[in-house]
């Protein structure tokens, strides 16, 4: 079901490079103290959601592309986001091909846990960097995506129809 | 969706490549200065996106500020006015107090520290990692900012600049773990170094032996040593001295004058360093030591010439003169 099929289907990026943007300017937005230490990573469900919607698409190397602004913005070293966000969308691309059909809250949990676990591994780069000195809190905000995900997954499938990026008869 | 399984082998290349050219971008930013125009450049093409990030807070400023009602402006009015009047009069002291100063500083051939130039900054974000203790400030080298600037605030030091980009410069506070400051006890004159801890309102006083004079209360000002910080600004108040048989040294901690977590304007400071202050210290004496002279001059008029701006009496370290160089 490619290009042949719906001509009046418009392309992915309409929906998604104005979404990149909300995430990246969430990412770096002042927030209250207490989501300040414990800010979840929402431009990972942004990247996410496009590259299970399209998985031929260039998606893990927009994502590392996408890291790699989130580092110039937020000032860490170049390279950290990017891997950070390149591993997650590939964890999700390559082992869970199947992951559209997932229910939601089974898509939630496999991307809290991935999360967790390249969070675990970005803080242990920091380490080996100097970069990272208190103890890390890294689960709340991997938690936080578990309870963001159906929201976020029902705002832009409202989104893709409004904007006829996905085709009506689909769903 | 019906994806064959054919593309997994070119995902996990796919994959590959992208991991070793993060490592690639890590190490090449981390250990070497390759990348510093590339982020430069990039970084103030994004200052838009952390102009926007920041809107929704000085928009609320903004409101806040727009609604107050008039009762409340003429009583801060009459309260500013009173505040503006005590601080003439004592700058007035000041004034008198600076020529003395200054005099005898001649008598004693010691350098003099000059006035110097102070610029206006505001904040516009924070680096959102709890771990780094670094806030990204409206000046960038536009207005003369340069690298190892120091930052104060009406209360205190606030850190100083680490990075600096056309439009707004990330300033590394006296809280961050790697930061050091050289500091003084105002009351016992001992010298020591304070260090970040990462926690916004401690800051650990290093390397002091237990037997040493200080107090809780005790008050640690900049003491000018290492040529980054200027003189005399406050620091931190002691909280708590612990000692511990095991330890050969004092654990002092201290609380930072400034309240790191709300400031809204900073000073940049323009402090002439060491360097500087020992040419003038020397010059009374060799006034042949035309060299530096002439390269200081030449230096001066290169920045006149390709800036228009008024930061020309304020020469910045060649670096930042290369930088505009590139800007026109």
């Amino acid at each position: 079901m490619t290009n042949n099929n719906d001509s009046n289907r418009r392309s992915i990026y309409v929906v998604f490079l104005p979404l990149i943007f909300i995430g990246l300017v969430l990412q770096i937005i002042r927030l209250p103290d207490l989501l300040e230490n414990n800010r979840p990573d929402f431009i990972v469900l942004v990247l996410i959601y496009f590259s299970v919607l399209d998985n031929r698409q260039l998606s893990i190397e927009i994502a590392w592309i996408t890291g790699l602004l989130l580092d110039l913005l937020s000032g860490a070293p170049l390279g950290i986001n990017a891997f950070m966000m390149a591993a997650q969308v590939y964890l999700i691309v390559s082992q869970f091909t199947k992951f559209a059909a997932y229910r939601i809250w089974q898509q939630a949990i496999i991307i809290c846990v991935i999360n967790l676990l390249v969070n675990v591994i970005g803080y242990w780069i920091g380490h080996i960097l100097g970069l990272n000195y208190s103890h890390s809190s890294y689960i709340i905000p991997s938690v936080m995506l578990f309870a963001l995900w159906p929201l976020f997954y029902a705002v832009s499938t409202i989104l893709c129809k409004a904007f006829l990026v996905i085709p009506k008869e689909k769903e | 969706m019906n994806k064959p399984e054919k593309p997994n082998l070119v995902i996990h290349f796919r994959f590959a490549l992208a991991v070793i050219l993060s490592i690639a971008v890590i190490f090449v930013d981390v250990r070497t200065k390759l990348l510093n125009d590339f982020r430069y450049y990039l970084e103030t093409v994004l200052y838009p996106v952390l102009a926007f990030a920041d809107s929704p807070h000085s928009l609320s400023r903004l409101v806040s500020s727009q609604l107050k009602s008039h009762s409340e402006l003429i009583e801060e009015n009459e309260k500013l006015s009173a505040e503006n009047f005590l601080q003439r009069a004592d700058i007035q002291r000041l004034q008198s107090l600076e020529t003395e100063n200054a005099a005898l500083r001649k008598m004693l051939n010691s350098p003099q520290p000059e006035s110097s130039k102070r610029l206006f900054g505001e904040l516009i974000d924070i680096d959102s990692n709890p771990y780094l203790k670094r806030i990204v400030v409206n000046r960038g080298k536009q207005s003369g900012v340069y690298e190892g600037m120091p930052v104060i605030s009406d209360s205190g030091l606030v850190g100083q600049v680490i990075s600096v980009n056309y439009a707004f410069s990330r300033v590394l506070l006296i809280t961050d773990p790697n930061c050091s400051v050289p500091v003084i006890d105002n009351r016992s004159s001992l010298r020591a170094i304070a260090t970040g801890t990462g926690s916004q309102d401690e800051i650990l006083i290093n390397n002091v032996p237990r037997s040493t004079d200080v107090r809780v209360g005790d008050k640690f000002y900049t003491s000018g040593i290492g040529g980054v910080y200027p003189e005399g600004y406050p620091v931190a108040e002691v909280t708590s001295i612990g000692f511990s048989e095991t330890q050969p040294f004092a654990l002092i901690k201290a609380k930072p004058t400034v309240d790191l977590d709300k400031i809204r304007y900073v000073l940049m400071y323009w402090y002439n360093d060491v360097s500087k202050t020992q040419q003038k210290v020397v010059s009374p004496k060799e006034p042949t030591d035309g060299k530096i002279i002439l390269r200081q001059k030449r230096i001066k008029n290169i920045i006149e010439t390709l800036s228009n701006n008024k930061g020309t009496e304020v020469s910045p370290p060649e670096n930042a003169d290369t930088g505009t160089v590139r800007e026109h």
